[in-house]
């Protein structure tokens, strides 16, 4: 009598206990780990830690405080912007829900077992993924396999750097080989799903970021000869038509004039919704059309847009990403010191010198960075970028990006429906040549991998004369990877493998010479600080990494 | 009176004997066991004898008849029982038999009557003399006596009147109520007590402390009103009182909710059916703060339970009563935003402090002065545009009264208050239906049913106060065309700004779109009462409780903003596509409750037992549907949305929950002067794991009439002493998340329960899938948070009842509190399971004071309440202490601790910041200087302490009153001491991520004047700011919110009783009121916040009201 009276089940929710009975369970639950793919909105804030992008908002991430040298155990990413983590940080959900599948998936028997490699296959990827990031921005982490209790949670401890990046490996190795090289569509084998590629390519980064060039070229190679491609149009749009480059390139011919332009489409539209799931994406963080402020759509254009197409101005471009492209020609270009820059343009509407510096650079740098006077027709009608100095939601360094805003989606704030791009065709190249030429000079391959990567956006193929020892073609390699790569995260990690913090993490001016953010760099930087506020709550993770 | 069902005295049986006691001790007795109220003459009864007779189950009429028979006084029904009086025929002949003529001899006549008329039955008696008489039905009375004597008037109810006879013959008197404590009847759970005879501590408040003040929800009404009942009015838009008003009894008890249990006639209710409540209504309101009285209702009165009765229908002519006011509400303070010049110039000294160039030219900050170029150097007061100047509130009642062996009581009300916000308005209406019928001898049925409609509709669209505040004075609100024609303002200083262009709170109210919240509240029950034998009834009550809210958004589509310089749109600035969104609730109560109580007097023992079980189910619904792309915006239905599969969407959910309780009460007096009580509960919840799901709830109490005693009777200025002391366990529930998420959205699951989450997960190739997840942690043993309180109470009674005094002291102690635990660090990937950890404990003292008074037709009365509670913090499930942002719980100290840094005033030099313990590399003198508390040369967590606290822990009241002839004022006060409030983001820091600057500002620090001192450091720009210390969490950002508030004042006037003989009117009263006219707070620096605003950052304004009322009874 008692059990009709007070036995009341919850209604909306499902129970543990009839869960895992059929393979929809495990397609279900391999869903709940896809949501937390690492990626999306994060991403552009690993560049405001670094010489390519300010992130002017301290409520937003603790990219400033990196920079600045100031990170601290109790700087937290802003609770108050869960959407906008540095890389989301020191973040164990995406691991439980991985963890919580693999210790169940067994219950359920399948009709084809290889599907059932594949899923748990593609849920260790997304583990290793979550570990790799991990390990690359705080060393030694908690290495949790399995779902934790309330007071094992309370007890762990760290394990060694070295001992999660080889479980990182082992899995990507083992599960390179259950995943399929591409997916049909439908039901359980929707595009998007983590791909035989995507477990190659994250290898190749895995190996590059630790250094081991042997396995990094290797593994970049065999995604190489996987069939992916760089992403490219042939034609422009009506809108895409209006923009005049005239101003700013001394072209020759129309042929000139067309092969330019459509080096700056290819490249910007590459991250296009409309383009999405091209030849060159890898892996991405899938995003669909759906409510303003959902978690169907991300943030990027928000983030990075103008105050004036109702963007933030989050992350911004430095004067530092703007020098790194190459002239057109492919030259370096030639310095000019911020305070002779400040001069012009404050003279600008009386003397044009001020605009020389961005005439006939990489078509790159006019598809990545809103500067003085770069068209965009594409987002309005007749529009040119106007830096608004000192205005509410304005860049702080004169420039914004332009690169991963889809200029279809600033209708409404922080709607944006492009996937985010995570591995691309161009990571892997720059991979193979990197670790190719770290391990053994010059070569063909090479030459051929960074000139496609050249040829795309119209920029001179690699003078094989002038870069032809390890040294030289390493300089080139490095400038061509921060200028192709911008904005997509690879930056932050780059600046320390190569030892170089000291040497770029310089005070930031505007274009009128005043300080944006000074900057510093310490060797503690390396690695970023384990939260206070974990310590306190475990005290197996002390101790903390060297220098906090 | 136990069941307050007594309608007709014929239908009243009784057993009783009589054994020759005085006629008064019999009436006494016949009047408790008849349960009907007796009013007589004590001096002239207690000279008679009465009869020796034996009444078994005979008619009370028959009763009184016999036990009369002979003696000079006679019997009637009056309206408030019966009424013994002394026969005219007999007064005269008792006259002429015994008084002597004498040559000063006078006959005195005149009526006697009481606000409401004539009274019958009055005692007229001569003093220091037997002779006496009472007054006919008429109320009037006619008696001999020598001048320079005194006439005593008195009647139970009544105060005792005394007036000397002089030349005059016609003495007509007015008696005024008087319901002396001893009469007092309290309703307890699940009956009623006399309020001598109470154990427990239970307060009680006036229902004319209810009617006479504007507010839109009953909680404000107990502001101030009793001690131990603190109640917090955060500022908060129309509707929304339920979320804005807190009320906790004896101090903050846990760690979540300290909600009390609402009641209203016998069924629980939620806290907005309490707020929704029409103060018209209330008979009475019954606060059961201690053990002893809340033990019967169990597993959810740890946190005390507040009673509500609501009014009954009178015996006999229907009678009517109007009340209406009609007032504004303005807004209290207002943020103390500067205009354009100072916006300007302290935005140049900001970015100069950062090292970056001036934003404005001196030329510029010249145009703003002089408002020569508003379309690009405008001075925007953005509070005066976006806000109403008075904000109407409305209010007319209705009520109905009357019957005859059904009975019934209608009150019906309006009440309509304006949003300070242009578009938004709040409606409330009200219907209560009481009736009670008498079925046959033995049973008593009865009805109460109260609907609630309630409309929150904003006609525009809505905007918040955190945007609002974002609104600089240089931004403008409206731009002119050359034309004459004007668009929206795009231009802040002279450039374009479309953050806030978007943002515009004028635009946002005018085309932003409108929302609506409908609710409808039904809370119907028929109760029973059955008498078995004398002394034995059986009461049922089956009630349902039924709320239904509909709530619907429409979001236009806004064709996009032009930029003012260059007459191009702003991408981005439109909104599209315009979409709707439908949501409907729907929750169920149902209680089916049923007890039987006996009584007994045995010589001098009394005993009453109590005892009954009872039932409630509960299912909430939910579900919402939405689509977008509405061909225009006049469609405001779902339909009228297109059907792509992108523009329609929709969702629900259902939750339920159980109970079943059993609970009984013993209570035992003897000779009247000792009392004991005792009660227990059991009660079932289904929101815990069947293992765990029973709690017992006893409690004990006991009382000590000393005043009874003989040796105290001669103390003539006591007039009554009574010691309390009780103790007892309760429950909580409330803090498990089935309970505590709000009204709207009922949450699915239960704490114990094994529950997988399901939903939205992921996207795969342009389509969003589901997926399923252990998203929560699950613990099997929760269970009910547990409550001992022990109280030790006093109430007093001075100077024939003028002044009453009531003192508790008290312990609780809350164990297991019922929590998500906080301790858990990411590793554990899930939310936090909840647990029943740690410990808090109150101690506490409370008082309340009644004085009142008269000096000849001047009367006045003071009332004081006041209570000071310890709290703390004693068990946080082994923790030392839990860190929650800037709030702390450590072992040994009160909730609500306020943790950060002691600031040490302002550093005044670069040097000196050298000097200190490292803060950070962005700091400058000017910045806010720490305290280095562990001497490591570094500020950091570790130098981080309690600062303060945001609980008022002492609270006090004051109720004055006065009238004279037609005129009465009534003014109240509420205040907190001890008591701190953080203000951050906008609220406190200039230039917070884009807002502007407040006068506070204006006192910064500069390098001009490098004052220590300064109420504000360095101004920077909002994130340069952020990269100083200046804003962690330090007890530099708090403020002394100490208050104390006029919360109301009344002045009323009653038309003289001649004016309106002539007409059906009784009475009629017009008043003006004042509602939180005056506030007196201790911090200087906080005069543009409310001081009862929540900790944090900008909000609604709190209000003021005046109103205009009138009052008329019929």
């Amino acid at each position: 009598c008692e059990k009709e009276f007070l036995d009341k089940e919850p209604l909306s929710t499902i129970s543990n206990a009839s869960f895992w009975s059929t393979e929809k369970d495990v397609y279900l639950a391999l869903n709940g780990c896809y949501a937390y793919l690492d990626g999306g909105d994060g991403v552009i804030y690993g560049d405001g830690a670094t010489d390519n992008a300010h992130a002017q908002y301290p409520w937003e991430s603790i990219s400033g405080l990196i920079a600045s040298g100031d990170v601290s155990p109790s700087s937290e990413s802003p609770k108050d912007y869960a959407f906008v983590a540095f890389n989301q940080g020191w973040d164990f959900i995406s691991v439980g829900r991985c963890n919580y599948l693999l210790e169940n998936i067994d219950k359920v028997s399948f009709k084809d077992n290889a599907l059932k490699e594949r899923y748990k296959a593609e849920a260790r990827f997304l583990r290793a993924f979550r570990y790799f990031n991990m390990i690359s921005t705080y060393g030694d982490v908690p290495l949790i396999l399995k779902t934790l209790t309330t007071d094992e949670a309370k007890q762990v401890t760290r394990e060694k750097e070295a001992t999660v990046l080889a479980f990182v490996l082992k899995e990507l190795e083992e599960t390179s080989s259950l995943l399929p090289a591409s997916y049909s569509g439908g039901f359980a084998n929707e595009k998007g799903r983590i791909t035989k590629g995507a477990a190659l390519a994250l290898k190749a980064r895995v190996h590059l970021y630790y250094g081991q060039w042997d396995k990094a070229a290797e593994a970049a190679q065999q995604v190489m000869g996987m069939g992916y491609q760089l992403f490219k149009v042939n034609s422009e749009s009506d809108a895409d038509k209006l923009d005049n480059y005239d101003n700013w390139v001394d072209f020759t011919n129309d042929a000139d004039r067309q092969k330019f332009r459509l080096g700056i489409r290819s490249y910007e539209q590459l991250f296009y919704a409309v383009n999405e799931g091209n030849s060159e994406v890898i892996l991405d963080r899938q995003y669909m059309a759906g409510e303003a402020w959902g978690s169907t759509v991300n943030g990027l254009y928000t983030l990075l847009g103008t105050d004036a197409q109702s963007g933030w101005s989050s992350v911004a471009p430095t004067q530092e990403l703007v020098n790194a492209y190459l002239m057109k020609d492919g030259r370096v270009p030639t310095a000019i010191s911020p305070a002779t820059r400040a001069t012009r343009y404050k003279a600008r509407q009386t003397d044009p010198a001020f605009y020389n510096e961005y005439k006939n650079r990489d078509p790159r740098f006019y598809a990545t960075i809103q500067f003085e006077g770069n068209p965009w027709a594409a987002i309005q009608s007749g529009y040119v970028f106007e830096w608004v100095k000192g205005g509410n939601n304005c860049s702080q360094t004169g420039y914004n990006f332009r690169k991963l805003v889809d200029p279809t989606e600033t209708v409404r704030d922080w709607s944006g429906n492009n996937n985010v791009i995570l591995i691309r065709y161009a990571e892997i190249l720059l991979t193979y040549a990197e670790a190719k030429n770290e391990l053994s000079g010059p070569d063909a391959i090479i030459y051929d991998a960074l000139d496609k990567i050249r040829e795309r956006v119209d920029m001179p193929l690699i003078d094989r004369t002038t870069y032809n020892t390890k040294e030289s073609l390493r300089s080139l390699i490095r400038n061509e990877r921060r200028v192709e790569l911008a904005l997509e995260g690879h930056r932050y990690f780059d600046i320390r493998r190569w030892g170089i913090g000291e040497n770029v993490m310089k005070t930031i001016v505007n274009l009128e010479n005043e300080t944006v953010e000074p900057r510093a760099w310490y060797d503690k930087l390396m690695k970023l600080p384990v939260p206070q506020s974990q310590i306190d709550l475990a005290p197996g993770l002390k101790p903390n990494n060297t220098g906090y | 009176w136990a069941n307050e069902l007594y309608q007709d005295i014929k239908q009243v049986k009784v057993t009783i004997s009589f054994h020759g006691e005085t006629l008064e001790k019999a009436m006494k007795r016949l009047s408790e066991v008849s349960e009907v109220p007796f009013n007589y003459n004590h001096n002239e009864l207690r000279k008679l004898s009465a009869k020796q007779l034996t009444f078994t189950d005979e008619p009370l009429s028959q009763v009184l008849n016999s036990i009369l028979s002979g003696t000079n006084f006679q019997y009637k029904e009056g309206e408030n029982g019966v009424v013994i009086f002394r026969s005219s025929q007999n007064q005269e002949q008792h006259l002429t038999s015994s008084s002597v003529e004498a040559s000063d001899q006078v006959t005195v006549k005149g009526i006697v009557s009481d606000k409401d008329g004539p009274i019958p039955g009055v005692s007229v008696s001569v003093k220091q003399s037997s002779l006496g008489t009472s007054t006919a039905a008429d109320g009037s009375y006619s008696i001999k006596v020598n001048t320079g004597q005194t006439l005593v008037f008195s009647m139970i109810g009544y105060r005792t009147k005394e007036i000397t006879v002089g030349s005059q013959t016609t003495i007509n008197v007015t008696l005024e109520n008087d319901i002396t404590q001893l009469e007092e009847v309290v309703a307890v759970g699940y009956g009623t007590q006399k309020k001598v005879n109470l154990t427990g501590a239970i307060g009680t408040v006036k229902t004319e402390m209810l009617t006479s003040r504007p507010v839109s929800s009953l909680q404000s009404s107990l502001q101030g009103t009793m001690p131990g009942v603190t109640v917090l009015s955060r500022p908060g838009d129309v509707g929304t009182d339920a979320s804005n008003v807190t009320v906790t009894i004896r101090g903050r008890g846990n760690f979540g909710t300290s909600s009390p249990f609402y009641v209203v006639d016998g069924i629980p209710v939620t806290t907005s059916d309490f707020t929704a409540i029409n103060p018209n209504d209330i008979e009475s309101i019954s606060v059961l703060k201690d053990a002893a009285s809340a033990a019967i209702y169990g597993n959810r009165a740890a946190h005390g339970v507040i009673l509500v009765t609501t009014k009954k229908g009178k015996n006999g002519k229907a009678s009517v009563s109007f009340n209406s006011s009609f007032g504004w509400q303005n807004p209290l303070v207002l943020p103390d935003y500067l205009g354009s010049v100072d916006y300007a110039t302290l935005t140049n000294e900001a970015r100069t402090n950062a090292g970056q160039a001036a934003r404005f030219t001196a030329d510029e900050i010249e145009k703003f002065r002089s408002g020569s170029d508003p379309n690009l150097y405008p001075n925007t007061n953005w509070y005066d545009l976006a806000l109403r100047e008075n904000a109407g509130i409305q209010d007319y009642q209705l009520n109905i009264s009357g019957g005859g062996k059904t009975s019934y009581y209608i009150g019906m009300g309006v009440m309509d208050q304006q949003s300070l916000k242009v578009s938004k308005d709040f409606d409330r209406y009200s219907l209560r239906i009481n009736t009670d019928s008498e079925v046959g001898a033995r049973l008593k049925i009865g009805t109460k049913t109260s609907f609630v409609y309630e409309n929150l509709k904003n006609d525009g669209g809505d905007f918040s106060f955190v945007s609002l505040n974002r609104m600089v004075p240089s931004m403008a609100a409206k731009q002119t065309l050359t034309d004459g024609s004007w668009q929206w303002g795009t231009i802040n200083g002279g450039k374009l700004d479309a953050t806030l262009a978007k943002d515009n709170p004028l635009r946002l109210q005018e085309e932003g779109g409108l929302d609506f919240r409908k609710d409808y509240r039904l809370i119907t029950s028929l109760n029973a009462d059955f008498k078995i034998i004398d002394g034995l009834f059986i009461h049922g009550i089956a009630s349902l409780n039924y709320f239904q809210r509909r709530y619907g958004k429409f979001e236009n589509e806004t064709k996009p903003l032009i930029n003012y310089l260059n007459g191009s749109e702003i991408p981005g600035s439109a909104s599209t596509p315009n979409k709707y969104n439908e949501n409907w609730t729907q929750k169920n109560r149902i209680t089916l409750q049923g007890f039987a109580d006996y009584e007994k007097k045995i010589g001098d023992h009394y005993g009453k037992v109590m005892a009954g079980g009872s039932y409630e189910t509960y299912r909430g619904d939910f579900i919402g549907a939405n689509r977008q792309e509405f061909v225009n915006n006049n469609t405001h239905v779902v339909d009228g949305g297109a059907t792509p599969i992108n523009a329609v969407g929709s969702n629900g959910f259902s939750s339920e929950t159980a109970q079943a309780s059993f609970f009984g009460r013993f209570n035992y007096a003897f000779l009247d002067k000792y009392l004991i009580e005792a009660n227990l509960r059991a009660d079932g919840s289904s929101i815990f794991h069947p293992d765990h799901r029973w709690g017992y709830f006893p409690s004990v109490s006991a009382g000590w009439r000393m005043s009874e005693e003989s040796f105290m009777k001669n103390i003539s200025w006591l007039s009554n002493l009574k010691l309390r002391a009780s103790w007892g366990k309760l429950g909580n529930i409330a803090n498990q998340p089935l309970i505590t998420k709000n009204d709207y959205n009922e949450p699915d699951d239960y704490p114990y329960f094994e529950a997988l989450e399901t939903g939205y997960a992921y996207n795969f190739d342009g389509s969003a899938v589901n997926g399923v997840w252990a998203g929560k942690g699950v613990n099997i043993l929760t269970t009910w948070e547990k409550a001992e309180i022990t109280d030790i109470g006093i109430d007093a009674g001075f100077f024939n009842g003028k002044l009453d005094v009531t003192a508790d002291y008290f312990i609780k102690n809350t164990t297991d509190i019922l929590l998500q635990q906080k301790t858990l660090p990411n590793t554990y990937y899930q939310d936090p399971p909840y647990i029943n950890a740690g410990a808090v404990r109150n101690k506490g003292f409370e008082l309340g004071l009644n004085y009142n008074n008269k000096i000849n037709s001047f009367n006045y009365n003071i009332g004081v309440n006041l209570a000071k509670i310890a709290n703390e913090v004693t068990n946080l499930n082994g923790d030392n202490q839990q860190i929650d942002g800037r709030y702390i719980d450590r072992l040994g100290f009160a909730r609500g601790s306020f943790f950060g840094y002691e600031s040490q005033g302002l550093f005044a030099t670069d040097e000196e910041v050298a000097k200190h313990a490292f803060q950070s590399a962005a700091t400058k003198a000017g910045d806010i200087k720490y305290k280095d508390q562990n001497g490591d040369n570094k500020i950091d967590d570790e130098d981080r302490v309690i600062i303060g606290n945001d609980v008022p822990y002492f609270t006090y009241g004051i109720n004055l009153g006065a009238s004279y002839k037609g005129f009465d004022l009534a003014i109240m006060g509420q205040g907190a001491n001890d008591v701190k409030i953080y203000l951050d983001n906008e609220a406190s820091f200039a230039f917070f991520n884009g807002s502007g600057v407040k006068g506070l500002h204006l006192k910064r620090w500069t390098k001009e004047n490098p004052d220590p001192n300064a109420a504000y450091p360095r101004l920077l720009p909002s994130a340069d700011n952020s990269k100083t210390t200046n804003t962690k969490a330090s007890d530099f950002w708090l403020f002394d919110a100490s208050y104390f508030r006029i919360k109301s004042i009344v002045f009323g006037y009653n038309l003289p009783k001649t004016l309106i003989s002539k007409t059906p009117v009784k009475s009629a009263r017009f008043y003006i009121s004042a509602q939180n006219p005056y506030t007196f707070m201790f911090d200087d620096r906080l005069k543009d916040y409310d001081p009862e605003a929540p900790s944090g950052r900008a909000n609604y304004p709190a209000t003021k009201t005046w109103s205009l009322g009138l009052n008329v009874q019929f």
